[in-house]
């Protein structure tokens, strides 16, 4: 445990409480595009962080290359994703999809993509770090209460509203559209979505771009937030996002944002409150997954039956 | 052939024209500039294949050898540098380790389907790294493993290369025989069909278990030559892609023979060292092109995935020419049929007790009742129809009674034993076999093959028998090949025996699944629509087919459509109708009630 | 309206469907019955564009439909109200009935036939909120119609409406189907409840092993032997 007088001290806790939920909030947009890929297709999308990577690059060319604003370079980022993302649905998984190949293929076919963005932006970008222009946002945070009070970046503003633009953009999309609909349908049955005139193609083409997007978001997001931009963010949260996704239940959209919000709250708390507990934040995912797999394999919102052997 | 097929032979014959130009052209560098630590790194590289192949044999993705790699390693450069074991004993114990924590791992996870696995083994090389930084004082944190440490190079370069040849050739020795024997035949069983090879008496959970723990143990040794060949650790060494490395040897060369993963880690080993070596003296961009490896790998798990699934080294599992059957030798082996010779006496109502009996059985599925309070008794020796419209709950009675589903209420009793929610392989151990409604026949084995997974059970056989050779391993796998040849004869299958189940006529596997589930001995055969598809005359050959069991002595529920073939073998009929039963009665007593021929006919 | 041309059809390794050939005239209803097994979903399926024929041709209108996609095929016209009545169980009845237009753009129009459909099956009205799981069986094949029949098609295709349905409730069923009929659409029936349907219907064939071996008028062939031979057996 750390120094007792941190404990008590309200100003932390609630530093800690923003600090989290930012951080969440980045996971579970990361991970909806996970679990709406999974939930509609069946596929766990192993190069959906390898997206999540290159977005926040193609953010940082537009933004601190091109001098571009800040809007532009997000739009721009999530609608590289949505691209990326449309490209591997037609190289690495509608060739698997077709023909009835092994359940395990598209998640292989999917981690050959991967090593392949990660290494294409190792070369172009070199391992180094990447860093936003001060023009962009603001580096001087917020303080609520007054310098001693709760400290509030500006990339932490934009994420938590970004974020729940994007979930409410979301829902209304499943929920209310036309196209919504045609994804529950095709989720819930291919067959009976054909029957409808669905073309179940496009249906999924436009899928993957919805989780393509998401990618994006999340991406130039935390570029944003830990200013901090490299090939390795990738990996970094990809582990991240499928715990999350476990947590809420594979393929469970409320599930991922409660899901997200709670690893995120989880880490910042850990490193906050226990000795060396930044040392631990990358196996704190790693043994939520494990527990939940251990206790509740549905997830904690899950519905499905997903033991079977 | 699809052009799918087409391409495919394409990028076989690239890769192997890529294997050969790179091997070739490394031979000729290596002649002039012999470098032992290639050699090495391929024979670990090797190892690392055999080390995914048992898991992608048995039809799991795991991405944890990385992990347990690093394990091996770091223990291993623990117990040989810091406290002075040889490596001898440091490699035993280095496996011994990954073998345990393999099982922990898998033990929670394995009992999910294959989805599962794959994802919480992707983080584990990630923790297996956090725990290697956060214990620097033991394993040299972040620094490394080195001089600096605590860790002296020359105490810890131990590899030889014939300590790795050695290692890769008990590894050969012990995976050759393993696909020989009973657990190969089960992995392979459970990488087709999970479900069919747990109604075959497979205890699935079990074997998945044991293909992780020997995939963990063997990466864990190879991690402890990696370690005292490098001479220095680092953790990045350990990486993800270290995992997308291992992943690709078994993709890449093949996942049904052991050579597949040695083929593809000397490609993948080789190919880099080649253009960079050779290609990139001459070509500057090759040469500095440091991340083309990692690419050559992703591109290659791309194209065999698609075009190539069986990988580059995919030989048929079929001999050419069948070896002669001794039709002499298979008299008197029919096994002994259950349900006859252990009837239990009559009850003291003078009647035989039931072999199977429902009490008040229940399924509910999402609000809706598929089996709504069901009983009926099924006396030993009868055969017994049962019908409904489609949707009336017969499958799901059948997956209730085969512990595929646990019932929400109601008892299920074989012969006065409860078996409710009983594991499916335990119950057919029990003496329960089935067929599947879609034909699930292993169609990567020969017939024979397919007869023998159903004497699973029975086979006392184990991987120390396997492996040392014992005189057992021969006997009973004679005795359950000459049972299997036998059963086949008594059921006019015998000349189908070498052939490979997926080439054979639709009526012919249908009765190899029927032979297949008999092998299991079982008191009580259910056949769900056996001859559903089947023309007329192929239904009256399946009719006379089941009789013929009658005669032999096996219980039979069967589920049908074919009326005629119904009515022609039962001795009994139920029918049901949502989920309930409407009648239970001879079969001209069903014909003529009025609410069948209602369910069925819409006879007012 | 649509015409089956020495069709086969493979299901997995099965050859469920072998070499058949029959009609539906316009504004008809046409029911093709057998018992469960007999190869007359397969035929469906692959009218519908849902399996692919090895063999033979699908006319619709004039134009050959063979190998088009399915989604294609209703947008001709061609619906299907299919087995085990396919709704989706996690969208509520409305959604479900929105999705029935999916390949229609006339909101207004659309609208409107939402409120005929409810006007037809009050249940589903009083239930539109409603997740379609939740409903009963016979409702279920309500909604299911219902869908159906929001896409405007020319035609019906029917996969055993009758299925798992009480006695009371598939009457009004086939009630339903025949003044879906009179209101111009053409209907081919598939049934295993052979009674009912040929009663409805114009004209039959009657499907067995994957062949069709006897076709004739709606009463005809109700009233052939060979019919309940088929279907309770020699015995």
């Amino acid at each position: 445990m750390v120094d007792a007088s941190l404990l008590t001290n309200p100003v932390y806790f609630l530093q800690n409480l923003v600090d989290g939920l930012a951080r969440g909030a980045v996971y579970a947009v990361f991970a909806l595009g996970f679990t709406l890929i999974f939930g509609v297709l069946d596929i766990v999308n192993l190069a959906h962080a390898a997206t999540y990577m290159w977005c926040a690059f193609a953010g940082w060319v537009v933004m601190a290359v091109l001098n571009m604003p800040l809007v532009v370079g997000l739009l721009a980022a999530m609608l590289f994703g949505g691209l990326i993302a449309v490209i591997l649905e037609f190289i690495a998984f509608r060739p698997l999809r077709q023909e009835g190949a092994e359940r395990l293929a598209p998640m292989i076919s999917s981690i050959g993509v991967s090593i392949i963005m990660v290494s294409l932006a190792e070369a172009q970008f070199s391992s180094q770090t990447k860093k936003f222009p001060s023009e962009v946002l603001d580096p001087k945070p917020l303080y609520l209460g007054g310098t001693d009070g709760v400290r509030v970046s500006w990339a932490q503003l934009l994420i938590v509203v970004v974020s729940i633009v994007l979930m409410v953009a979301l829902g209304y999309l499943i929920r209310r559209t036309r196209t919504g609909k045609a994804i529950r349908a095709v989720a819930y049955s291919q067959r009976a979505a054909r029957l409808l005139g669905i073309n179940v193609n496009r249906v999924v083409v436009v899928t993957f771009f919805i989780g393509g997007v998401l990618a994006g978001a999340a991406g130039i997001l935390v570029g944003l937030l830990t200013n901090n931009i490299n090939p390795n963010i990738g990996a970094d949260i990809e582990l991240r996002g499928l715990a999350v996704v476990i947590l809420g239940g594979l393929g469970n959209i409320e599930g991922a944002v409660v899901g997200g919000l709670c690893l995120g709250l989880v880490e910042t708390f850990s490193i906050a409150y226990f000795d060396r507990g930044s040392d631990y934040k990358d196996a704190i995912a790693f043994l939520i997954l494990f527990l939940i797999l251990l206790i509740r394999p549905n997830g904690l919102f899950g519905r499905q039956e997903a033991n079977r052997a | 052939m699809s052009t799918k097929a087409k391409i495919g032979r394409y990028v076989r014959y690239i890769l192997y024209g890529i294997l050969f130009i790179s091997v070739g052209g490394y031979g000729i560098y290596f002649v002039q500039h012999p470098n032992i630590n290639d050699l090495n790194r391929f024979l670990i590289n090797a190892i690392l294949g055999l080390s995914i192949f048992i898991t992608l044999n048995t039809g799991l993705l795991s991405l944890a050898n990385a992990g347990f790699m690093a394990l091996g390693a770091y223990t291993s450069a623990i117990l040989v540098a810091k406290m002075g074991l040889p490596l001898f004993l440091s490699l035993p114990l280095a496996m011994l380790l990954c073998g345990l924590l393999g099982l922990l791992i898998g033990l929670p996870v394995l009992r999910l389907t294959d989805v599962y696995l794959a994802i919480s083994t992707l983080g584990f090389g990630e923790v297996v790294r956090v725990l290697i930084v956060t214990t620097p004082d033991l394993t040299g944190g972040a620094t490394g493993a080195n001089l600096s440490t605590g860790f002296p190079f020359e105490k810890m370069r131990q590899t030889e290369t014939w300590m790795l040849v050695l290692f890769l050739l008990v590894l050969i020795y012990l995976f050759y025989w393993l696909d020989r024997s009973k657990t190969g035949r089960a992995l392979r069983a459970i990488r087709q069909n999970s479900s069919a090879a747990a109604n075959m008496g497979i205890n699935v959970v079990y074997y998945r278990n044991l293909a992780f723990v020997m995939s963990a143990a063997i990466a864990g040794g190879a991690g402890v030559f990696y370690a005292h060949q490098v001479g220095s650790l680092e953790n990045g060494d350990f990486r993800f892609s270290r995992a997308v490395d291992i992943l690709s040897y078994g993709v890449l060369g093949g996942t049904t023979h052991w050579f597949g993963p040695i083929l593809g880690a000397g490609l993948l080993t080789v190919l880099p060292i080649f253009l960079r070596e050779v290609v990139g003296t001459s070509l500057d961009v090759i040469r500095n092109f440091a991340q083309l490896p990692l690419i050559i790998n992703g591109v290659a798990l791309l194209l065999v995935v698609i075009f190539l699934p069986g990988g580059l080294f995919a030989p048929s599992r079929f001999k050419r020419t069948p070896p002669a059957i001794n039709e002499a030798e298979l008299k008197d082996l029919e096994p002994p049929i259950v349900a006859v010779d252990s009837n239990p006496p009559p009850g003291e109502s003078g009647e035989p007790p039931p072999l199977l009996e429902l009490r008040e059985v229940t399924q509910v599925f999402g609000g809706i009742t598929a089996v709504d309070n069901i009983s009926f008794k099924i006396p030993p020796g009868i055969i017994c129809g049962l019908i409904g419209p489609n949707g009336s709950g017969k499958t799901t009675l059948i997956n209730l009674i085969t512990g595929i589903y646990r019932p929400v209420k109601g008892r299920i009793f074989l012969r006065g034993q409860d078996i409710t929610g009983q594991k499916s392989y335990i119950i057919a151990r029990m003496g329960i076999a089935r067929t599947f409604q879609n034909i699930r026949l292993f169609n990567d084995m020969t017939v024979l093959e397919n007869v023998i997974v159903g004497h699973h059970a029975r086979i006392k056989t184990n991987l120390l028998t396997t492996w040392l050779r014992l005189p057992r391993e021969r006997q009973e796998e004679q005795l359950a090949r000459r049972q299997a040849l036998s059963l086949l004869k008594r059921l006019g299958l015998l000349s189908f025996a070498y052939q490979p189940a997926s080439k054979l006529s639709y009526g012919d596997q249908r009765r190899v699944e029927i032979a297949r589930a008999l092998a299991l001995n079982p008191a009580l055969l259910l056949l769900d629509e056996p001859a559903a598809g089947m023309n007329e005359v192929e239904s009256a050959l399946l009719a006379e087919f089941i009789l013929a069991l009658k005669r032999q002595g096996y219980t039979v529920l069967v589920i049908e459509h074919h009326i005629d073939l119904i009515m022609q073998v039962s001795n009994e009929i139920i029918v049901l109708n949502f989920g309930k039963k409407i009648a239970q009665d001879v079969p001209v007593g069903v014909q003529q009630n009025p609410q069948v021929v209602e369910a069925y006919f819409g006879q007012e | 309206m649509l015409e089956v041309k020495n069709l086969s059809v493979n299901y997995g390794s099965i050859e469920a469907v072998r070499d058949i050939s029959f009609q539906v005239p316009e504004g008809k209803i046409v029911a093709l019955i057998g018992a469960n097994g007999a190869g007359k979903t397969t035929t469906l399926s692959s009218i519908s564009g849902l399996l692919r024929a090895a063999r033979g041709t699908v006319i619709f209108q004039g134009k050959e439909i063979t190998r088009w996609p399915t989604d294609q095929i209703v947008r001709a016209g061609l619906a299907q109200v299919a087995e085990g009545r396919a709704i989706l169980s996690p969208l509520t009845v409305a959604e479900n009935l929105e999705l029935g237009a999916f390949i229609r753009h006339d909101r207004a129009a659309i609208r409107q036939d939402l409120e005929k459909i409810y006007t037809e099956f009050p249940r589903l009205a009083e239930r539109r909120s409603q997740l379609a799981g939740s409903l009963s069986g016979g409702e279920q094949q309500m909604l299911a119609i219902g869908r159906a029949l929001m896409a405007q098609p020319k035609m019906l295709l029917m996969d055993e409406p009758s299925m798992g349905l009480a006695p009371i409730i598939i009457n009004q069923v086939f009630e339903i189907i025949k003044r879906i009929n009179l209101g111009g659409t053409t209907v081919l029936l598939v049934e295993q409840n052979a009674n009912k349907a040929l009663k409805i219907s114009d004209y039959a064939y009657v499907m067995e092993h994957g062949e069709i071996t006897f076709h004739g008028p709606g009463e005809v062939v109700r009233n052939s032997a060979h019919v309940v031979e088929a279907f309770l057996g020699k015995g």
